[in-house]
């Protein structure tokens, strides 16, 4: 089945999986990343998710595509767009290959490549009604996680 | 001097868009710059809205020609659709 990369819906992982799925392959590895009740010392009521939504599309088709070459496997990724609350699934990935080291490894390449590369913002909605842009340049790790994955 | 070595190529014109907290400084998703010719792309930022470029362009930007990423050195064509791309933060 077709599922797109880039949804204003909620991420169902169900469509992923069966996105990726082969009888050739023995094991299929998912991810979901979801928003965190609190980061950084502050609570959150969503995180907002927008895109550059060509590119974005590009980028995630070519990690997939990555993936495939590198660990042999399927790979299918989907990020959530506009508003997400706290728990909910802002990016969904499934990983199928012949062997399960493989399927593990394409979906950690899969999520470490996106959060690099693929042009996608988060906004943070705080609970006192303030908002944030995570878009800046970090040379060094942050002390703390952003409030995504 | 001869008549040709006076003629100065027409400047051009290019659709930038912007994402993020440079959005919300433009307030709109995209505006239209006039360059000098063989402007490259990494030039672009002193010609945007004065509300984007009061602050330095922001590290670690990438910048993207009709969809397609593309080096900063990147000579801009009339009609272009750049845009400048800042740290990235799915996931």
């Amino acid at each position: 089945m077709s599922v797109p990369a880039l949804t204003t819906l909620p991420v169902r992982i169900d469509d992923l999986i069966a996105a990726v799925a082969d009888p050739e392959h023995g094991g299929i590895a998912t991810f979901l990343g979801t928003t965190r009740r609190e980061a950084d010392r502050r609570a959150f009521r969503a995180i907002e998710y927008s895109a550059y939504s060509p590119l974005a599309q590009t980028e995630m088709a070519a990690i997939a595509a990555e993936a495939h070459r590198q660990f042999g496997a399927v790979v299918c990724i989907q990020h959530r767009i506009g508003h997400v609350a706290v728990g909910e699934a802002s990016v969904g990935i499934a990983a199928s290959a012949p062997h399960r080291a493989a399927a593990f490894a394409a979906c950690r390449y899969a999520i470490d490549e996106l959060k690099m590369r693929v042009p996608i913002w988060k906004r943070a909605h705080f609970a006192d009604g303030t908002t944030a842009w995570f878009d800046e340049h970090r040379t060094t790790q942050p002390a703390h996680d952003s409030p995504g994955t | 001097m001869r008549a040709y070595d006076r003629i100065v190529p027409d400047p051009v014109t290019v659709t930038v868009l912007v994402f993020a907290s440079l959005r919300d400084r433009l307030g709109a998703d995209e505006c239209v710059v006039r360059a000098p010719h063989g402007a490259a792309l990494s030039g672009v930022w002193p010609l945007l809205p004065e509300q984007i470029r009061r602050a330095d362009a922001p590290l670690g930007v990438r910048y993207a020609v009709n969809d397609v990423w593309a080096p900063a050195e990147t000579p801009l064509a009339n009609g272009d659709r750049i845009a400048i791309v800042v740290p990235v933060s799915g996931g």
